[in-house]
């Protein structure tokens, strides 16, 4: 069984390619065959936050057009047995490839990975409809920002009328320091404007920015968004993981840095 | 700093106010006026039944597509 999963967001910059890079090695370390395709023709980005930069020989729209085949294209990550990208193109735009032309890419990627993560471009024209021909399932990225919320909206209905059944929403960049402050929306405000299950919800940690950096994901690793990046991928998984309290999960982990600290200086 | 976190308090409930009724024109097709309207002339209607003021009818707009 695979699937094939779109991220999506409608606005840019709240942190797709972030997430899909994320969700893809999350998956890989659990041992899954995951293949992550960057659709944004023109604006090719995914192969920088994977790190993978330096290893593009063929791109999605060579494979499209027959000049290469699949397996030529596929750029294998060597830090996880199992996780292969297939890089967008940077030299042509979004009317290279069709829905019907996508369609065929997923199907045939289908028979050889398990997940099939689809990083979508911002907006509602060609690239987001590419991207979602082939999708059985959608997650959709937003932060707790009036725009990023509406643009969300806008999103949640378009998959709709493609009839993806599956939707659900990861709200990014949250800050519980500003939500306990009641400058920002919570978790529970944002599903109840957009009304469709969470998949999850990740801090805003500078450790995110760090990590794209140096092009290492952190989705697994010991900083509070690796770890909530690794959560979703077992909801994903369909494992049932409960959507811990942030703000008190971010007291712990305050409470056991500061303990860490005192440690080092040995004061405990 | 009492003003402060008087302010501070109030911006992620004007987000929210601000997002939900902007959602209901996107999703709706609707003016913000014409959802005034509709509110009022509900209101109108309801009133010819019952003996109530404006604030205590409270409508909530929920349009249901037909499943193809």
């Amino acid at each position: 069984m695979s699937e094939v999963i779109v991220i999506t967001s409608g606005k840019g910059g709240v942190g797709k390619t972030t997430a899909t890079a994320n969700l893809g090695t999350g998956l890989a370390r659990m041992g899954r065959k995951v293949v992550l395709v960057d659709t944004d023709i023109g604006l090719r980005n995914l192969d920088v936050v994977m790190g993978l930069e330096n290893r593009i020989i063929y791109n999605l729209v060579d494979v499209v057009e027959g000049n290469c085949r699949m397996k030529q294209a596929l750029i294998r990550d060597k830090r996880y047995p199992n996780l292969y990208l297939l890089p967008s193109a940077q030299t042509r735009d979004k009317s290279a490839v069709t829905p019907q032309q996508m369609v065929k890419l997923t199907n045939s990627l289908r028979e050889s990975f398990e997940y099939v993560l689809l990083d979508c471009p911002a907006g509602i024209e060609q690239g987001f409809q590419n991207a979602v021909a082939g999708a059985d399932r959608a997650i959709v990225v937003t932060t707790p920002e009036v725009s990023a919320i509406r643009d969300a909206d806008r999103i949640i209905g378009l998959l709709e009328e493609h009839a993806i059944g599956d939707i659900q929403l990861l709200v990014n960049r949250v800050r519980t320091d500003m939500i306990r402050k009641g400058n920002m929306m919570s978790i529970e405000d944002v599903v109840e404007i957009l009304a469709i299950p969470l998949i999850g919800a990740v801090v805003d940690d500078e450790n995110v920015v760090i990590s794209t950096n140096q092009g290492e994901p952190l989705a697994g690793n010991d900083s509070r968004a690796g770890q909530e990046f690794f959560q979703i991928c077992r909801r994903i998984e369909g494992e049932e993981v409960p959507i811990g309290d942030l703000e008190r999960e971010e007291h712990l982990f305050a409470r056991i840095a500061s303990f860490f600290r005192r440690s080092e200086r040995g004061v405990v | 700093m009492m003003w402060r976190t008087h302010r501070e308090e109030k911006s992620r409930g004007i987000a929210k106010e601000r997002i939900q009724s902007t959602l209901l024109s996107d999703r709706t097709d609707c003016t913000p006026e014409m959802l005034e309207q509709i509110d009022r002339e509900i209101f109108q209607v309801v009133r010819r039944y019952f003996d109530i003021k404006p604030e205590e009818l409270h409508v909530r707009l929920e349009i249901v597509k037909n499943q193809k």
